[in-house]
């Protein structure tokens, strides 16, 4: 694609550098350039106008011919006379593509645009009006990247405006327009800069030319047809009620969640809570008073409204007025208000009686879709997630997500619904609940926290709007089957896929009667501190990184620091697995999580010969195990609870997904962050205790971003976050040398951090194109030891060379007893292999064959 | 198409995974392409598959055992009354045959009947290039100059008779050089268009073609409309001034002065252009619709249709066009004709004749004036509006026109008997 359009690409490049030059902003050439190429894309637009006009005519002249053949039951029949038709018009349904030629013009520019921005280094840092940097996502609403949204905003407006749209057409739009959302979301911010404005000068373009469209009527006269605006206004509205119900739901299920009350916090939930609320209410307020009887029931729901209405109105306002209420804060009231508004939206819903309406589909079908389409994320977190769910909780699992697609069916047609079809409510409730158990899946895809919930809005918008605007039985059934296909495929592929995530139960290790002989003679407190993909100097020096500060703070706090280090595993589970187990044997990440959680030689036989042992580390490292495993360490932090699944599963689920992760062992909506850790593993180096063997993983610096692409600015990234291990390292060792002078302290790192070639596992390399650098640059790790008795270390050290020696090496120098070394594994990794290369063997810095 | 988004979706995110690289813009253009080719794809599948279990509709199967031997060509919906009347008598009669446009919005497109097989041939040169090699024995068209260098339809190599019907009631006089030339048959208005063919036939070695007078189709749809007038009394009398396009136009000839007097005198003038105007020659008149919009009791018509203007008209003033007759024969009303001196008009059949019918003719139907008669324009009108008779006109026209009114129903009895008879 690059290469096709690398002309395209240099005069765009040529143009913008050329703009920025004489406006002296990069920001605003990119707004200059937008204009230009729309003024070039309006201009062939107009060229290739007439295709899709064409394809919209003939449309027209064969839709009342089309409508009358699906009247005939025959689909030979049909077929035939359809065929007909098209020759009769000369028409192929091929020749559908016409009405997209407008969108194949404007892709080459967009492709080319995409390249060149993201090419540009010059770019970087640089920041344009509230965007801070140009080459980066802006993250300009709390952490939200705005530009996209803004641009899904204007595309969706642009296709409303759009009159010779039909609904089929608008609703493409808006999947479209959800689509290039969750494309671009995290493309850098000039992309987006430069995209919204040509959609933005595309819309202006649209509402000029409608402003000018006027309708004739019969007596005459011309002007805009407001009767179109409030008939779509009309349609609108039911599907706008359920969207805010469904919202409401949404809400209720994470308040459901909180650790205390029901009250949010934060005004990033209270205020959506709060408008959701309010919108379910005015619109049912508004059909409250369409169709009003003057019925005792209307009587009542009309007063209750009414009295609410009032209630919230009389509230909110004295809220607003400072000193008035003091006692009374925001929270409480949004909150209360948005109960209030909720619960009498649902009253009145209840009170209306419902019209009765053909049903496109039998009830069968319907409980089919509700239980069906929300399967889809649940299978497959069952698959990759199959270590927290077992026994009776995978049972339960599907029927909680069960139990909120029903719920939510009922909330529609219960309070919602009363305009719709229960079929057209069941498709909405499917996909809620289906969007609702994939938020973690979404937000994870996208980057994005549980704090803010503008994606979901978006999301439930851009997919029930459409639904409502084209709903048929036909909609119906194929959603089924193709909701039931891809149920088929996640669970067949279940069977067929090895997965990384598959529980594995693995034994439990006994220690044999040869390490029980593995006696110490002395039993310092040990302290194990990985720094996630902290290499050794070797790769510092070949990739350009800064070694000089973590050379500074090794000698400060008298580390030996040992020369070409590697480990032999190339990612952290299975190179902390091997490393605690002293292996070098194959092994994968689930293993890994056992090993780490204390199934681990090293741990079995600290623990043999009195060590306590305590585990600073979070989910990652250890899944379940971190309850089943409870007996192998005397503590775990953060704390984990299996009680919390046994009695409140549905709250403990619901704060699973919302926090993006499925922990059937949290207590709180926000998971405790890194910080509280690191600050407990400086407590736990004050506490002083004895005979204590402490691990803790820390984040930082990590590892390259593992797209399979390098970022331009990979290497200060990294450097970036190397600055915050470095200072917590020198936090670490200050506590160590404070409260603890005589323990040993390992620091290293568990594999490299990526930062050359594909920054990632050289999925598309040759074997012979790989070089010694590109491996150490993966598995080179820094491996630095403070000996408590540095002569005494030299009589064992001198072999240390992967990861996995560490422990041998410790256990000789604590027995003061060379046999031990025995078990130090062979130094040879083996690994980087991929569906197209074999294993890569490195040795010492030897490829080998 | 939501599912398959959703499919797409899904696909694409993985926790496990989570480095998808996406090129971003490329799904809306496999939203399109997978929908438009997998409908494409299944709909031809689906035709292949019915194709090979050999079942056909009932209709097809009619059809594909006739040998259709008759066609129709037709520029547009501009020709629309010439070709109603064939179309609607030749379904009466039963004689199946192709109907070919190069009009997608040919309303004529939308008939449906088992005898007739109608076809869009497509735009611009595409739809030319299979009018140029229509595969059908007898094809109607109305469409002067088919074959001529240079014209961009060609007659077909599988046509043996290309036969031409008129869509205006004239001589040859007004047709390009060489306009039916390739033709081998000529469905007459009248008896009076013989001559001219003939005289053309024979000063340019031309084979001899086949003449028969069946008359003029779309007086079968004009005279069927109501023949309403305005209410007589106490109003000012109404005079349609119909312009032909181009340097035969009066507009081009005459300015509008004799307009002003008329509307000054008291008259009401309704100035109608021919709509071909519009296309070839908007600028000039859109003025000369501004000069005539200011004028008091003045309108202008821009209806493709010259109907309703006709029905409220008492006297016609006009060129060379035939409207003139149109006006006259169906309404039975008078007819003012300005001289254009157009002797000289390169390019045009007149250069090769040497008579023209529509010199004489234009005596019959009202009266006929030069440059200078426009300063007495007023005392015309009166005069001729004042003198007419109906019973002369009608007498006229029965001697000029064949079949008047039943056009279409001639042309189809003659080819199910003498055209399709001869190749049965």
């Amino acid at each position: 694609m690059r290469t096709i359009l690398y002309p395209l690409i240099w005069i765009l490049q040529i143009a913008f550098l050329s703009l920025t030059q004489v406006i002296g902003s990069y920001g605003l050439a990119l707004i200059f350039l937008s204009l230009i190429t729309s003024l070039i894309m309006a201009w062939l637009g107009g060229l290739i106008k007439r295709y899709p006009e064409r394809e919209a005519l003939v449309q027209s002249l064969m839709q009342p011919k089309l409508k009358a053949i699906k009247t005939d039951s025959n689909s030979q029949n049909r077929h035939q006379k359809t065929v007909g038709l098209y020759k009769r018009y000369n028409y192929h349904p091929i020749l559908a593509l016409r009405s997209a030629f407008p969108l194949f013009l404007q892709l080459p520019f967009l492709f080319a645009a995409y390249h060149m921005l993201s090419s540009l280094d010059v770019l970087q840092g640089v920041s344009f009006w509230l965007i801070r940097d140009l080459s980066a996502p802006d993250a300009l609403l709390a952490g939200i990247n705005l530009l996209p949204i803004i641009m899904t905003v204007v595309n969706i407006t642009t296709a409303l405006l759009t009159t010779t749209f039909s609904p089929k057409d608008k609703a493409q739009a808006f999947v479209i327009a959800g689509l290039f959302l969750i494309l671009l979301y995290n493309a850098a911010s000039a992309l987006l800069v430069y995209w919204t404005m040509n959609n933005i000068i595309f819309l202006i373009r649209t509402m000029l030319m409608k402003k000018h469209e006027s309708i004739t009527f019969k007596n005459g006269t011309s002007g805009i047809n407001r009767h179109s605006i409030a008939r779509l206004i009309s349609a609108l509205l039911p599907i706008l009620k359920q969207y805010f119900a469904l919202l409401c739901l949404f809400y209720v299920y994470q308040v459901v969640a909180l650790p205390r009350g029901y009250h949010f916090p934060s005004y990033l939930k209270y205020i959506p809570f709060f408008v959701a609320a309010f919108g379910f209410f005015s619109i049912q307020l508004y059909d409250l008073k369409n169709r009003f009887e003057s019925t005792f029931r209307y009587a009542i729901a009309g007063s209750i409204a009414g009295a609410l209405l009032l209630i919230a109105i009389v509230g909110m306002s004295l809220s607003l007025v400072p000193g008035l209420v003091p006692s009374l804060e925001h929270p409480e009231m949004f909150n209360s208000m948005a109960y209030l508004l909720m619960f009498s939206a649902f009253v009145m819903g209840l009170l209306m009686p419902s019209e009765k309406r053909v049903e496109p589909v039998r009830p069968s079908l319907r409980i089919l879709i509700l239980l069906i389409l929300p399967m889809i994320p649940a299978v497959h977190y069952a698959r990759v997630n199959s270590e927290y769910l077992m026994g009776q909780y995978n049972v339960l699992f599907y029927l909680v997500i069960s139990a909120i697609a029903a719920l939510s069916y009922t909330v529609l047609c219960s309070s919602a619904g009363h305009r719709r079809s229960k079929s057209d409510s069941a498709l909405k409730a499917a996909i809620f609940t289906l969007l609702l158990i994939s938020l973690p899946l979404i937000r994870f895809g996208l980057r994005q926290t549980s704090k803010v919930d503008i994606d979901f809005w978006l999301i439930l918008f851009v997919t029930i709007i459409p639904l409502g605007l084209i709903n048929s039985r036909i909609r119906f059934i194929k959603a089924l089957q193709v909701s039931g296909l891809l149920l088929l495929v996640f669970i067949v592929s279940g069977f067929f896929a090895s997965s990384d995530s598959s529980s594995g139960t693995y034994k439990r290790k006994v220690l044999s009667e040869e390490f029980k002989q593995i006696v110490f003679n002395e039993k310092p407190n040990i302290y194990l501190f990985v720094y996630d993909g902290i290499p050794n100097e070797r790769v510092f020096r070949e990739q350009n990184l800064p070694f000089a500060g973590l050379k500074q703070i090794l000698d400060d706090h008298g580390f030996k620091l040992y020369e070409d280090t590697y480990t032999l595993g190339e990612a952290s589970l299975n190179s902390m697995g091997r490393m605690l187990d002293f292996t070098d044997r194959v092994m994968k990440g689930p293993e890994g999580r056992d090993i780490y959680t204390g199934n681990s030689w090293t741990n079995l036989i600290l623990r043999n010969n009195g060590y306590k042992s305590r585990f600073l580390l979070d989910n990652y490292y250890t899944g379940y195990a971190a309850i089943t495993h409870a007996d192998l360490f005397e503590e775990m932090y953060p704390p984990r609870s299996a009680t919390a699944t046994k009695s409140d599963y549905f709250v403990v689920l619901m704060r699973g997904i919302l926090q993006g992760e499925m922990r059937f062992d949290t207590k709180g909506l926000v998971s405790l962050e890194d910080a509280d850790t690191q600050d407990y593993k400086l407590q736990v180096i004050r506490e002083q205790k004895e005979s204590t063997f402490v691990v803790n993983h820390y984040h930082y610096p990590g590892h390259s971003q593992n797209s399979g692409k390098c970022l331009p600015n990979e290497n200060e990234i990294w450097i970036g976050k190397l600055d915050i291990a470095l200072k917590q390292m020198e936090a670490d060792f200050l506590a160590i040398r404070d409260y603890d002078p005589n323990s040993i302290v390992i620091a290293i790192g568990d594999h490299g951090p990526a930062l050359s070639g594909d920054c990632y596992d050289l999925a598309a390399w040759k074997k012979e194109d790989i070089t010694p650098d590109l491996v150490w640059d993966r598995i080179g790790t820094m491996v630095a030891i403070r000996w408590p008795d540095m002569k005494k270390a030299v009589k064992y050290d001198e072999k240390l060379v992967t990861n996995q020696d560490v422990f041998p090496i410790i256990f000789s120098y604590l027995a003061d007893n060379p046999d031990y070394l025995k078990y130090c594994p062979d130094d040879v990794f083996w690994g980087l292999r991929t569906p197209f290369r074999t294993e890569i063997g490195f040795d010492k810095g030897e490829i080998l064959n | 198409m939501i599912n398959i988004i959703l499919l797409i979706a899904f696909l694409l995110i993985n926790p496990v995974c989570a480095y998808a690289y996406l090129d971003p813009g490329s799904g809306a253009v496999l939203i399109n392409l997978l929908i438009a080719g997998v409908a494409a794809l299944l709909f031809s599948l689906k035709g292949v598959f019915l194709r090979l279990i050999g079942k056909k509709s009932k209709a097809t199967a009619k059809v594909a055992k006739q040998d259709i031997t008759m066609g129709i060509l037709s520029e547009g919906r501009q020709y629309f009354a010439t070709f109603e009347p064939i179309v609607k008598a030749l379904i009466t009669h039963q004689i199946h045959f192709y109907y070919y446009t190069l009009d997608i919005e040919d309303e004529l497109l939308e008939i449906d009947s088992e005898y007739m097989v109608s076809r869009f041939l497509g735009y611009g040169n595409i739809g030319y290039a299979k009018a140029g090699s229509l595969k059908v024995a007898n094809l109607i068209c109305t469409t002067p100059n088919i074959g001529c260098k240079g014209y961009p339809i060609q007659k077909s190599p599988h046509v043996q008779n290309l036969i031409h019907v008129f869509h205006s009631i004239n001589d040859l006089s007004m047709y390009r050089k060489g306009s039916l030339d390739y033709y081998d048959s000529v469905f007459m208005v009248g008896d009076f268009q013989a001559k001219s063919i003939r005289d053309l036939e024979l000063k340019r070695s031309l084979k001899e073609k086949k003449l028969v007078s069946l008359g003029l189709p779309y007086l079968d749809t004009y005279s069927k409309a109501p023949n309403i007038t305005e209410a007589q009394d106490n109003r000012s009398k109404t005079v349609l001034v119909a312009s032909s396009w181009g340097s035969k136009g009066l507009f081009a000839n005459y300015s509008i002065d004799f307009i002003r007097k008329l509307t000054e005198a008291g008259f009401r003038v309704i100035a109608r252009p021919h709509p071909q105007s519009y296309l070839s020659e908007k600028k000039f008149i859109e003025d000369i619709e501004r000069q005539v919009s200011k004028l008091s009791n003045a309108e202008w018509d821009r209806d493709i249709s010259p109907t309703k203007s006709m029905q409220r008209a008492d006297i016609m003033i006009s060129d060379t066009s035939s409207i003139r007759f149109d006006f006259a024969f169906i309404y039975q009303r008078p007819v003012l004709s300005l001289e254009l001196g157009l002797d000289d008009m390169p390019g045009f059949e007149r250069e090769d004749m040497t008579e023209l019918w529509m010199d004489k003719a234009a005596h019959n139907i009202g009266i006929v004036l030069s440059k200078s008669d426009t300063d007495d324009i007023i005392r015309y009108v009166n005069e001729v509006t004042k003198e007419y008779k109906p019973e002369t006109i009608i007498a006229y026209r029965n001697r000029v026109i064949s079949n008047y009114a039943n056009a279409g129903d001639a042309i189809a009895r003659y080819v199910q008997t003498s055209v399709i008879g001869e190749d049965r």
